[in-house]
């Protein structure tokens, strides 16, 4: 019953809703702000495909969506919009039905600012680990996503970096 | 003849750089890493600069356990000395340790491949100019190119990971660093 996966499943395409709690300065908006902002709980969606390359490792892409409700000093709750594309790589271990998944991300992402409507676009990057359940062609995954955001853009704030704690439910079909 | 002598070559290279037998199961190595000058790292409470990085140099000796061809699986220990400036101080010396588990896959089964993989580690930060050191947790990925021939491997990594680091001295109390060092690692598989 705890046997093996077969190696004759080569591909993956699930979806994942993901929680981000709330943490503080985890977000900061540089020049010529220069403000580590506090963030409020919000969801994050991600669709994504892999190709399993041996029974211990798999690699593939993930585009996701969220939207970061900030609070900032003496202002209202104000968002940042963010869409990222990316790819993504994840080992696993034992090779059985109920598992440990380790891996990491990287993507490009674009963002958008609330106030001003101020653009931004850079770099993802992050550690995903986790428990997974692999039956036949199905399979759930809750993974931790711990990860940094480095964008730049050329209005005010010239810059926006968050550090963030992700937590996600995976829903994936393997065939 | 010149067809022979085209297809000769291609299952010479073929034969060279097609799928290898993994026979080595324990991988042993060492690494030397390098990071450029950048205001990375974060000193909150009472401080709150973001303090310049100056280029900084660190040593690693790692081991894996290959889990199959694809996948393998460790730990390491890391030792980074760096000199870091505000602009309330003049460059001074600090000093980071790291242990920490790490994994890594590779694609594809070449003597020449693509590694992409994951690090967390504990970690502790020393400077004079500090009333405590530093302890915390370090994160981050892994990716770049690699070389293996007779159980020899050379491998040029990026690693870009963040720290969360805190003191119980009296200040600064919180350091955050994000940052990405390039690798070069030299490995035996046996």
């Amino acid at each position: 019953m705890n046997s093996a996966n077969s190696q004759d499943k080569k591909y993956s395409a699930g979806i994942a809703l993901g929680y981000i709690p709330a943490s503080d300065a985890s977000v900061y908006l540089g020049r010529d702000i220069n403000q580590w902002v506090d963030r409020e709980p919000s969801l994050i969606f991600e669709i994504n495909a892999g190709y399993r390359i041996s029974d211990f490792f798999k690699a593939g892409v993930y585009f996701e969506k969220e939207n970061a409700k900030l609070k900032l000093v003496n202002s209202e709750q104000e968002t940042i919009n963010r869409w990222a594309v990316g790819m993504q790589w994840m080992g696993n271990y034992p090779n059985y039905f109920i598992q440990w998944q380790f891996g990491g991300y990287t993507g490009f992402g674009l963002a958008n600012y609330s106030v001003d409507n101020v653009g931004f676009s850079g770099l993802d990057y992050g550690i995903i680990t986790g428990p997974a359940y692999e039956k036949d062609k199905l399979g759930v995954a809750f993974h931790l996503h711990a990860g940094f955001v480095t964008y730049s853009g050329s209005d005010i704030p010239e810059e926006f970096s968050m550090h963030d704690l992700r937590l996600f439910l995976k829903l994936y079909y393997i065939f | 003849m010149k067809s022979i002598k085209a297809l000769s070559i291609t299952l010479l290279f073929l034969g060279v750089n097609t799928l290898k037998a993994q026979e080595g199961k324990h991988t042993f190595g060492l690494s030397y890493n390098v990071e450029k000058d950048e205001s990375s790292i974060y000193l909150n409470e009472p401080n709150n600069v973001w303090a310049e990085l100056q280029p900084s140099l660190g040593m690693q000796l790692f081991y894996y356990y290959n889990l199959n061809t694809y996948m393998k699986f460790g730990s390491y220990l890391e030792m980074t000395k760096a000199k870091i400036e505000t602009y309330r101080t003049s460059n001074y010396d600090a000093s980071r340790w790291n242990f920490g588990v790490q994994c890594l896959g590779k694609y594809p089964d070449w003597y020449v491949f693509i590694q992409g993989g994951a690090y967390v580690s504990a970690a502790i930060a020393n400077s004079d100019q500090w009333d405590d050191s530093f302890s915390g947790l370090d994160y981050g990925i892994i990716l770049g190119p690699a070389a293996e021939y007779k159980g020899f491997g050379i491998a040029l990594h990026v690693h870009a990971g963040y720290s969360i680091l805190n003191s119980y001295g009296s200040e600064p109390v919180k350091m955050w660093l994000h940052d990405r060092r390039l690798y070069l690692k030299l490995y035996y598989t046996y």
